[in-house]
């Protein structure tokens, strides 16, 4: 990527009326989250729940972006509970993993006939947050859940095969590292982030005794003084970790020294939902918040220093889903509770 | 639907407006929170007469350097960096600044430097250490200030240029206008009347007698021994200074209003309405959050924002006016929130200004009364100013505090400090 592909474009809102969106989809409950497959470039996954999700079921949608640009559904699956967070599966192209209100994780196949799961795990005792399918070992994935447990599943096994406890509150996010199959991170309410080794026994923390880790965690950051909402890894440098949160900042983490943090993104006017990093450009990431803004951040022209490139504000209601194109750099999708999947090109890449 | 439904979507609201409160806490100044563990001073006595008018610099600031490390317990070991501020002393006393770091018991591992921004230099030692923190460069250090005014003489440092040059240009040759002439310029132009210059000169003196009496500044001030008699012919001894000497109970405008102008023909500033020739130090332990809640140390003050800034030569002392909103904006705060300032009286005209023009009420400024009552030791009074502003705000329970000062050749400092205990 060339640096001055930045500069040249049009930063911080794309001028009057803001960006406009390549496709739009409208869908019936409000969404919580989306994510490009990983095998079909013109697929993405919508996980959606009623009423904010605060009550009522749940729809995980599978979209396509059709040879006329335009966003259609190829299928659906309704749920008894909102559906919060889906990932794709990394091995099987059809199949991908919903995150359930009720604590339940579901394995869909889109080429099913029926609207059942072909999986369905039920372990966590309340909400399950975040699904997270590992890219590296690609047999696994994480789910974390509001009763403070990340667990760790293979989706041929019936039963999760570890489970990680340690934040005190809910845990927002498990994501696997995108270079060691054995690394993870989490973060929650506690407002910690912690990094942890599934190499390492679970029990790990009981065996450290008093130990000066925490619940077998291999670190923990006190990255916020409120709640983390997202945490994702840098996928170029391997010690570099971005969290955000309720206190509306982004920050920036050298987990070799993690006492202060690199740097903060400021600009969110409410909580950071989401945030994820850019697999194409180094330094670009993304988020989306409760001000309901998606934003673009990486080096400006001020001394390379990090800043907001671009900014869209077309949702109009908290925006809680985003992800960047596997296969097209500059392609982001974003959804949110005003119940749209939008799909964008950013002026740089 | 079931109260099991009902119970289960409250529990969810509740969870959601979790993310949607406005946070309480400030945003964190640059790389994280710097926050000051310990801040002393010595006695402020007058140059050339007073205890210390043959007490040298390294041995008015040792003292000070090893009470703070001795208040806080830190391992001077994990020292950073030690930052002195000093205006005087040739290469601002930088040999015997680390001297005093030696008689203070801090191993020579433990770097030092000094640094001269004239009046400001103790503020800016601070804020240097405080960036190294935020950098992570290091964990703790230490900020300070010395000034021996008895030992030099600041009528005679004329410095060594070009002056052909200078006269040249016309903001150079305001560099040389001395500074009691930039402050009858101030209060010219911006109507500062004499009356009120003394008015605002006397209740320093009153306020700074009240504090005294109350026995204030007995948290902040380390005593100093120094060796007495030796050239007054006496006996050689040691006498322990432990208050300040500026103070003049009973001082009134009327009294004031009798001295003559110091500096111009018809000026309106005098020796009674400008701060003191005065010797002294002061110092400050600073940390970084982490360490600081790790080694479980008190958090007096919390740095929240600072700025300098410059301002034209020959107004000089405008400078805590444009300063102060400067440090307020990176603390997103406004004047009325703050409730205490100390602002470096250098002369009463330019800091009646600045407290006018800024609309600050007269009673949240330096409420222990300021230089003019207890002296202008030009390289330490930012440390010494940050001392008596975060005792006054642990005192009185007070959360917002500001540090300014106006700074020769044009320019005006200052620093945002919270103390959280005021926030809960």
């Amino acid at each position: 990527m060339k640096r001055d592909s930045f500069h040249a474009a049009n930063t911080a809102g794309g001028g009057l009326g803001g960006p406009v969106p390549d496709a739009v989809f409208q869908t019936q409950f409000q969404c919580c989250s989306v994510e490009f497959s990983p095998f079909q470039e013109a697929r993405l996954a919508v996980a959606t729940a009623q009423y904010f999700g605060i009550i009522g079921n749940g729809r995980q949608h599978i979209l396509e972006i059709g040879p006329d640009g335009n966003l259609r559904e190829i299928r659906s699956f309704l749920t008894q509970e909102g559906l919060y967070d889906c990932c794709w599966s990394e091995t099987n192209q059809n199949q991908l993993v919903s995150a359930s209100a009720d604590g339940s994780l579901k394995l869909w196949d889109v080429m099913t006939s029926d609207g059942y799961p072909v999986a369905h795990w039920q372990e966590h005792s309340a909400e399950v947050s975040s699904v997270h399918w590992n890219q590296v070992a690609k047999t696994s994935f994480l789910s974390a859940s509001w009763d403070g447990s990340i667990k760790l599943w293979d989706p041929h096994h019936p039963t999760s095969l570890s489970t990680y406890c340690g934040h005190t509150g809910c845990v927002y996010a498990g994501i696997h590292s995108p270079r060691h199959s054995h690394r993870f991170l989490s973060c929650g309410t506690d407002g910690s982030l912690r990094i942890w080794d599934t190499k390492l026994p679970p029990s790990h923390a009981t065996s450290l005794a008093l130990g000066r880790v925490e619940g077998g965690a291999v670190q923990v950051v006190r990255a916020h003084e409120g709640e983390v909402l997202s945490a994702d890894w840098d996928k170029y440098q391997d010690f570099l970790v971005y969290t955000g949160g309720v206190d509306r900042s982004i920050k920036m983490w050298d987990l070799r020294r993690p006492s202060l943090p690199l740097g903060f993104l400021h600009g969110h006017g409410y909580a950071v939902r989401r945030l994820k990093t850019s697999p194409h450009q180094e330094g670009v990431l993304g988020s989306v918040s409760y001000d309901m803004s998606c934003r673009v951040w990486g080096p400006t022209r001020v001394r390379g220093r990090a800043g907001e490139l671009w900014r869209c504000e077309e949702h109009t209601e908290f925006v809680q889903g985003l992800d960047f194109h596997l296969f097209w750099p500059g392609r982001i999708a974003t959804c949110g509770w005003d119940r749209r999947v939008c799909v964008w090109t950013l002026p740089f890449a | 639907m079931s109260s099991t439904q009902t119970s289960q979507a409250n529990k969810r609201l509740e969870h959601l407006s979790g993310h949607l409160v406005k946070k309480t806490s400030r945003p964190g100044f640059l790389g994280g929170d710097v926050v000051v563990v310990s801040a002393l001073r010595t006695p402020l006595c007058k140059a050339k007469r007073g205890a210390f008018k043959s007490t040298t610099t390294d041995d008015l600031l040792a003292p000070v350097l090893e009470a703070v490390v001795k208040q806080s317990g830190v391992d001077a070991a994990t020292l950073g960096d030690i930052v002195v501020g000093n205006v005087l002393q040739p290469g601002s006393g930088a040999v015997g600044a680390r001297m005093a770091q030696f008689y203070a018991g801090i191993p020579y591992q433990v770097p030092l430097c000094t640094l001269n921004r004239q009046c400001s230099s103790g503020l800016q030692a601070f804020l240097q250490v405080a960036a190294s923190i935020q950098s992570g460069l290091y964990e703790a250090g230490i900020a300070g200030g010395v000034e021996s005014m008895s030992l030099t003489d600041m009528s005679t440092s004329v410095p060594d240029v070009n002056f052909e040059r200078v006269s040249e240009n016309a903001l150079s040759k305001d560099c040389t206008i001395p500074m009691g002439q930039t402050s009858d310029e101030v209060a010219t132009r911006f109507q500062v009347s004499r009356e009120d210059q003394d008015r605002f000169a006397a209740a320093s003196h009153a306020k700074a007698e009240a504090a005294v009496k109350a026995g204030k500044f007995a948290e902040e001030i380390v005593p100093v021994r120094v060796s007495s008699g030796g050239e007054d012919g006496g006996e050689d001894g040691v006498t322990v200074v432990r208050e300040d000497e500026g103070i003049r109970p009973g001082t009134t405008p009327e009294k004031l209003g009798g001295l003559r102008s110091s500096f111009s023909e018809g000026g309106s500033t005098t020796a009674g309405n400008s701060s003191q020739m005065t010797d002294g130090a002061a110092a400050v332990l600073v940390m970084s959050r982490g360490a600081a809640t790790a080694q479980g140390m008190p958090v007096l003050g919390v740095l929240r924002g600072a700025a300098v800034v410059g301002v034209p030569p020959d107004i000089m002392g405008i400078g805590p006016a444009v300063a102060i909103p400067a440090a307020l904006a990176q603390a997103r705060l406004r004047v009325e929130d703050v409730d205490v300032f100390e602002i470096n009286e250098a002369f009463a005209s330019q800091c009646l200004y600045c407290v006018r023009e800024l609309k600050i009420p007269m009673e949240k400024v330096n409420p222990n009364g300021g230089a003019i009552a207890l002296g202008h030791p030009l390289g330490a009074t930012g440390a010494r100013q940050i001392a008596t502003l975060l005792h006054e705000m642990r005192r009185t329970g007070k959360r917002w505090g500001v540090v300014s000062m106006c700074i020769g050749t044009g320019m005006g400092a200052a620093a945002v400090f919270e103390n959280e205990a005021a926030a809960k």
